[in-house]
């Protein structure tokens, strides 16, 4: 008898789990974390040697486990982007049981797209000369920015601003081109001071028409890159309309870790204007 | 932040066979924005437009647009009673993309704004900003053309985004 694999359990000295489940599938979990694989296997069954308390499964590489007291076992903790195979073997407090054959491959991943999630939203109840998103989680791969809105500009639209943590520098530059109260027109500008997104309303409107821009900033939370940013805007305010489409960096490689969107002319936008702030994940 | 998803789907359509008109009703007023995607072709052997009615709204709809086919046009679209902002092939061409944002659609307080990106291999590409003279909140969105109806395989996804 070999003590080390025997114990005493409630005054009874117990063997080791005799045979080894049955290896089934391994495959990732999708976790939207990333970094988990499921191991299916099949509970020996013969009754030969001790009792069976729970179950381990180990990675190869890396030794890495989990445990539990059916299949499938969560193995947690894995690398994304890594093949991995796994052993399962049967316990109890005597030790373990000799383990199964390899699983198949399997690779851990991140889902490519795990959703888009609503960060902030600012719905003016009065007017506000500028809104500026801050403390930007960096847990998203892109940002996106719809708005809806209107300045208090004497006239029938307005332009609209972004920039990014606060530099409002000349460290942007662009590419546009629109289509101004229906005839086509394009532009460039670099540097641009900061980056000109678009046109929407004025108060010279009926107080019911606001413009619209929906704002996508791409790989925001990486550092080593210029911020791309691509804005659709305008405004159709019944006798006449502006849009436009603009390209635009920031040449600046840091995180962005907040985005303000300022008026050109007017002092404020008005109540009413609302602004929101989406992360996708990616 | 909110939790749980923001951008849901809220009705498909999929064309098993032609049909003169699409519709989205009751819809849902849980959200702040509406999307619309759209793969669509004409039932018949012309190109035609397509055109969309906010509710029961026949008045009041504008759109600035600009967009290429072999070289670059814009224009607007005054007083129609329906929006008409992009085309749609003929049944012996390739299936066209259509995407539209429906900003504050349930605001009572605002006229609607929309933004439509339409493209066809075949046709053109285009950029419409549209306006619909109507404070009523969106319920309904009904999807017509100029002929006589959209093609088998023609398929309409409504989407809502929600804000936190």
């Amino acid at each position: 008898m070999a003590s080390g694999r025997l114990s005493k359990a409630k005054g009874k000295i117990l063997d080791i789990p005799a045979n080894a489940p049955t290896i089934g599938t391994a495959t990732d979990s999708a976790d939207a974390d990333g970094g988990k694989v499921s191991v299916a296997f099949t509970p020996d069954s013969s009754g030969v040697g001790g009792p069976i308390f729970s179950y381990i499964a180990t990675s190869n590489p890396g030794s890495i486990t989990g445990t539990g007291s059916s299949s499938p076992i969560v193995v947690s903790g894995l690398t994304d982007n890594t093949s991995y195979t796994f052993t399962v073997a049967s316990r109890n407090p005597s030790g373990n049981s000799p383990t199964s054959a390899a699983s198949n491959s399997a690779t851990p991943t991140i889902p490519f797209s795990s959703g888009m999630e609503s960060i902030a939203t600012y719905a003016l109840t009065s007017s506000q000369a500028t809104i500026t998103f801050s403390s930007i989680p960096a847990t998203f791969k892109h940002l996106q920015v719809r708005m809806l809105a209107r300045t208090d500009v004497n006239g029938s639209t307005d332009n609209i601003q972004i920039y990014f943590n606060g530099d409002t520098s000349n460290a942007y530059s662009r590419h546009q081109f629109t289509s101004d109260f229906g005839s086509p027109a394009s532009a460039t500008a670099d540097p641009d001071q900061p980056l000109f997104t678009g046109t929407i309303g004025g108060n010279t409107n009926n107080a019911n028409v606001f413009g619209l821009a929906i704002i996508d900033v791409v790989d925001y939370s990486v550092s080593g890159k210029y911020k791309i940013t691509k804005a659709f805007t305008g405004v159709d305010y019944g006798t006449n309309g502006y849009m436009t489409q603009m390209a635009g960096s920031w040449n600046n490689t840091a995180v962005i870790t907040s985005v303000s969107i300022a008026k050109q002319s007017g002092s404020n936008f008005v109540a009413g204007s609302r602004f929101a702030l989406y992360g996708l994940k990616g | 932040m909110a939790t749980g998803p923001v951008y849901e789907c809220i009705a498909t359509n999929t064309l098993s066979s032609d049909q003169a008109s699409i519709s989205f009703t009751s819809i849902s007023q849980a959200y702040t924005d509406l999307v619309v995607r759209m793969i669509h072709r004409s039932s018949t052997a012309s190109n035609v437009t397509i055109r969309t009615q906010i509710n029961s709204i026949t008045s009041g709809y504008t759109s600035t647009y600009i967009g290429s086919t072999s070289g670059v046009f814009s224009g607007r679209h005054s007083s129609n009673s329906y929006f008409e902002m992009s085309n749609t092939p003929n049944n012996t061409l390739n299936f066209a993309s259509t995407s539209m944002d429906f900003m504050g659609y349930t605001d009572t307080n605002k006229w609607k704004t929309v933004l439509c990106k339409y493209g066809s291999i075949d046709l053109e590409s285009t950029v419409y900003l549209g306006l619909c003279q109507t404070t009523e909140a969106i319920s309904s969105l009904t999807f017509t053309t100029s002929g006589s109806g959209f093609n088998s395989g023609t398929s309409v996804q409504l989407y809502g985004i929600k804000a936190a």
